[in-house]
């Protein structure tokens, strides 16, 4: 379980702190999408998280242990795929080998799945590899690391429409039970079939914590026409195909699959829905 | 020894993620002595014995340790760079142990390497050239000669020279340990500040390598290649003085690497 205990963040750059007694805990076995807009802390969460960057107040504590102290058992339980990262100009085998060693639970059998689902053959060099594919292979070895907690920064960026649905499949079928995934992205369609849980930032601040199952169960993410926008409506848009439509669910509803998009701007336009902000 | 295990794969990881630094620094080293012996050695040789015992022996010694200061630095560079950092600081191994293996990679890794190799190299030209000599007659002194070094002074310095006089040279600078015990105080101290002071730091530190580096050659001349006799007193305070600011700097400068973070302009406090 990762347990952030009123954490006080600042870069030296800026006179506004970054996370201000910001609390927050994730549970063990789940996906989380930590979704925000584009300077909201997502990337110094995930920073804050790994131990690369150190709160000023408050602790961090990764199953009991404060990740400030970089220690080696905590840190193979955890593993980050950045954003941005360069890798060294070697064969991706071979930076296999330089980097498995550090990793215990390394999954050899794993890996060679991920590498076949992303149509990456095992022994390319990565210093010809494009950016999408980069990511692709970093991706793989981070899934091999069999880590308990893998953090990944604006995952889909650089990918293509096919990457991206082999993204989300290999998510899917490499998912364990003893494996928690944060997916800090503000691309929301490319990960909402995957996630169990949503946090949504803005301005460092929880707008919003909640499982996806509490969400469906709650309210209802349909298309209705003018005519059918009553008083259970929270909140809509208007989009081609007619009123993209956050309501209450009612108790003879059908459950609608999450539509990440429009809660997302709801969360943002609305700050009274009831029972969905924090 | 789990420790020493990670630090061994520490040093497999370095080596394998930044060979390219490694290798350079490796031949600038060669390069460095080679044009040492071949210029400087030629122009002294014809003066007199102290003169050229100094350019021989001590010029040598600070051009390894400035070597081993470049070699350092490029190392700690990592924390430096953002993406580097993220992939260091991440890397499962406990800070100590990064540092550490670091430290003792810069400080004993490529420049004993080069030292070493340099050293081989010298050995087999010398019993390679000697032995011919020997065959041919030309040394009279016979086989127990063989690993002696001859020095012809009115002859301009060759490559084969150049190898052989590494022999003697690599010999004075492995027992002068300490010279680096005091150029340990001066790469901690440079760490500490690199770390600390991040981006706006190394203004910091090359005001402490030139603080150090005087501090360095006054001792140097105090403990050996001065004419005058040097009080006991001062050869004691400068070797004690430096062991103490050895281990207080590589404190602080561990210190600063616990607090080595991604961000950069960061300043660290400690």
């Amino acid at each position: 379980m990762i347990d952030i205990q009123n954490i006080r963040f600042c870069y030296r750059s800026k006179s506004e702190p970054v996370f201000d007694n910001f609390s927050l805990q994730l549970e063990q076995n789940k996906v989380y999408g930590l979704l925000g807009e584009n300077g909201t802390g997502k990337s110094t969460l995930l920073y804050l998280l790994m131990g690369l960057l150190l709160p000023k107040e408050g602790h961090i504590l990764v199953d009991g242990t404060d990740v400030s102290e970089r220690k080696r058992k905590s840190l193979q339980q955890m593993y980050i795929v950045p954003e941005e990262f360069g890798l060294p100009p070697m064969r991706f085998i071979d930076y296999v080998e330089t980097y498995r060693p550090f990793y215990p639970a390394f999954s050899e059998e794993m890996l060679r799945r991920c590498m076949e689902e992303f149509h990456l053959p095992l022994d390319t060099r990565l210093d010809q590899l494009s950016m999408g594919d980069k990511k692709k292979a970093l991706m793989s070895f981070a899934l091999a690391t069999n880590v308990r907690y893998l953090l990944m920064d604006e995952p889909t960026n650089g990918l293509d429409l096919t990457s991206k649905k082999q993204f989300r499949k290999v998510i899917a079928t490499t998912m364990t039970e003893e494996r928690t995934l944060i997916l800090a992205t503000h691309q929301l369609h490319d990960v909402e079939t995957l996630l169990d849980h949503v946090i949504i930032l803005q301005r460092s601040q929880l707008l919003l914590n909640a499982s996806v199952a509490d969400l469906c169960d709650k309210y209802t993410f349909d298309v209705r026409p003018d005519a059918a926008i009553d008083g259970d409506v929270l909140y809509t848009e208007r989009t081609p195909q007619g009123n993209a439509t956050l309501s209450l669910r009612q108790p003879n509803d059908e459950e609608t699959p999450l539509n990440l998009e429009l809660l997302f701007n709801a969360v943002h336009q609305i700050s009274s829905i009831p029972n969905l902000t924090k | 020894m789990d420790t020493i295990k990670n630090i061994l794969q520490l040093w497999h990881f370095y080596w394998r993620t930044e060979k390219k630094i490694y290798l350079r620094l490796f031949f600038m080293f060669w390069a460095i002595f080679l044009v040492k012996i071949a210029v400087i050695d030629f122009i002294f040789m014809h003066g007199d014995s102290e003169i050229y015992a100094w350019t021989h022996n001590t010029l040598h010694t600070y051009i390894c340790m400035g070597g081993i200061l470049i070699t350092v630095s490029r190392l700690f560079d990592a924390i430096h760079q953002k993406q580097r950092a993220i992939d260091f600081l991440s890397l499962p191994a406990s800070n100590g142990e990064k540092f550490f293996s670091r430290y003792l990679l810069g400080i004993m890794g490529v420049p004993l390497l080069v030292n070493l190799s340099l050293l081989a190299a010298a050995c087999v030209v010398t019993l390679v050239l000697n032995s011919i000599d020997v065959l041919l007659s030309y040394q009279p002194s016979g086989w127990e000669t063989i690993f002696n070094y001859y020095y012809d002074p009115y002859s301009w310095v060759g490559f084969r020279d150049v190898l052989r006089g590494y022999y003697p040279v690599s010999t004075f600078i492995v027992v002068s340990i300490w010279n680096y015990i005091v150029l340990l105080a001066f790469i901690s101290f440079f760490i500490w500040f690199g770390t600390a002071f991040r981006k706006s730091g190394w203004v910091y530190a090359f005001i402490a390598i030139f603080v150090t580096a005087a501090l360095l050659v006054f001792f140097l001349e105090v403990t050996g290649t001065g004419n005058q006799p040097t009080p006991r007193i001062a050869i004691s305070i400068f070797k004690y003085g430096s062991i103490l600011f050895t281990i207080l700097y590589t404190y602080l400068a561990y210190h600063s690497f616990c607090r080595a973070q991604v961000a950069t302009h960061k300043f660290v406090t400690l």
